[in-house]
């Protein structure tokens, strides 16, 4: 093949070809499908978002229920506790109460600890 | 030995030569077989977790339990109390008095009564006291006291006549006292006379 011959080819193969009718249309239509596609993860996203939101929201109020109780819980077991002190306290109080009045007979004190 | 000691230099004495120790519950199993014979019978025995557990306590007077149990590790309490004299042999506390005779206590004040005695015995901690017992021995009702740590006489006092706590009698008018006391207070009373 000389010069000329591989000139004529190329010119051949570069030449300007017409589109097939209904190309832009065909490309037009496959673009707005595939915009379409990428659309509805996106929505499906925004559902996961919600769907997130409300399940933690369930959970927080599930836990501030779970909370609540166990915090009444521990308010009543401390509320009974309070009560065995206080009563103690009255035991206490109340047999030193009865010891001041029938001090009478022995009184031990180590010396150096305020004893008279 | 008379002594003219008020309650006020006792309780001071009492309540603020105490310091915090863990571990000092009495062993009073031997009060089991009491408890069978007492026609009532108070046990309470709370531990430093119950005691933290009372710290967030948010009713009324929550304020001055707090302040009362702040450095509180131990409470140890029995009463039986029995229908007729001699339901308990008096000699049933030597075994506990014996316990009680280590140099780890200080004896604090006996006093001797009809068919019975009452003590305080101190508890020493390693920077003072760390606690009393009380131990009551009476014709009808036997009373162990076990405080491990220090209580707060400024708290004590403001929780004097609510919650069945009678009130301290500071003075030696006799004014003052009973009032809250209730019925507990009035049968000690009684039973002097």
């Amino acid at each position: 093949m000389d010069e000329r011959e591989f000139e004529q080819e190329l010119r051949a193969a570069l030449r300007p070809v017409a589109a097939p009718p209904g190309l832009a249309e065909r490309i037009v239509r496959e673009a707005e499908a595939r915009q379409a596609a990428r659309r509805k993860p996106v929505a499906q996203q925004i559902w996961l978002r919600w769907g997130a939101l409300a399940a933690m929201f369930a959970a927080g109020t599930f836990g501030g229920l779970h909370w609540n109780e166990r915090r009444q819980v521990e308010q009543l077991e401390a509320r009974r506790v309070a009560e065995q002190f206080t009563l103690a306290m009255s035991i206490a109080t109340r047999k030193m109460s009865k010891l001041q009045r029938n001090l009478v007979v022995e009184v031990t004190l180590r010396p150096g600890k305020g004893g008279q | 030995m008379r002594a003219n000691m008020n309650l006020k230099q006792i309780t001071a004495v009492v309540f603020f030569s105490t310091l915090s120790l863990t571990g000092q519950e009495l062993d009073l199993s031997f009060l089991k077989g009491l408890e069978a014979k007492a026609k009532e019978s108070t046990t309470i025995n709370l531990g430093p977790e119950q005691i933290k557990l009372m710290m967030g306590f948010s009713g009324e007077g929550s304020k001055e339990l707090q302040g009362l149990g702040k450095n509180i590790e131990r409470v140890q309490v029995t009463t039986l109390e029995f229908d007729k004299e001699g339901m308990y042999n008096v000699a049933d506390m030597d075994n506990l008095r014996a316990k009680l005779k280590t140099p780890e206590y200080v004896p604090f004040i006996s006093v001797k009564e009809r068919n019975g005695f009452t003590e305080i015995v101190m508890r020493k901690g390693p920077k003072g006291m760390n606690g009393f017992v009380i131990l009551s021995a009476e014709p009808r009702e036997l009373t162990i006291v076990n405080i491990v740590g220090q209580l707060d006489l400024a708290s004590l006092g403001s929780l004097t006549g609510k919650f069945g706590i009678p009130n301290i009698h500071m003075g030696s008018s006799g004014k003052g006292e009973g009032k809250g006391e209730g019925k507990s207070g009035n049968k000690d009373e009684d039973e002097e006379k």
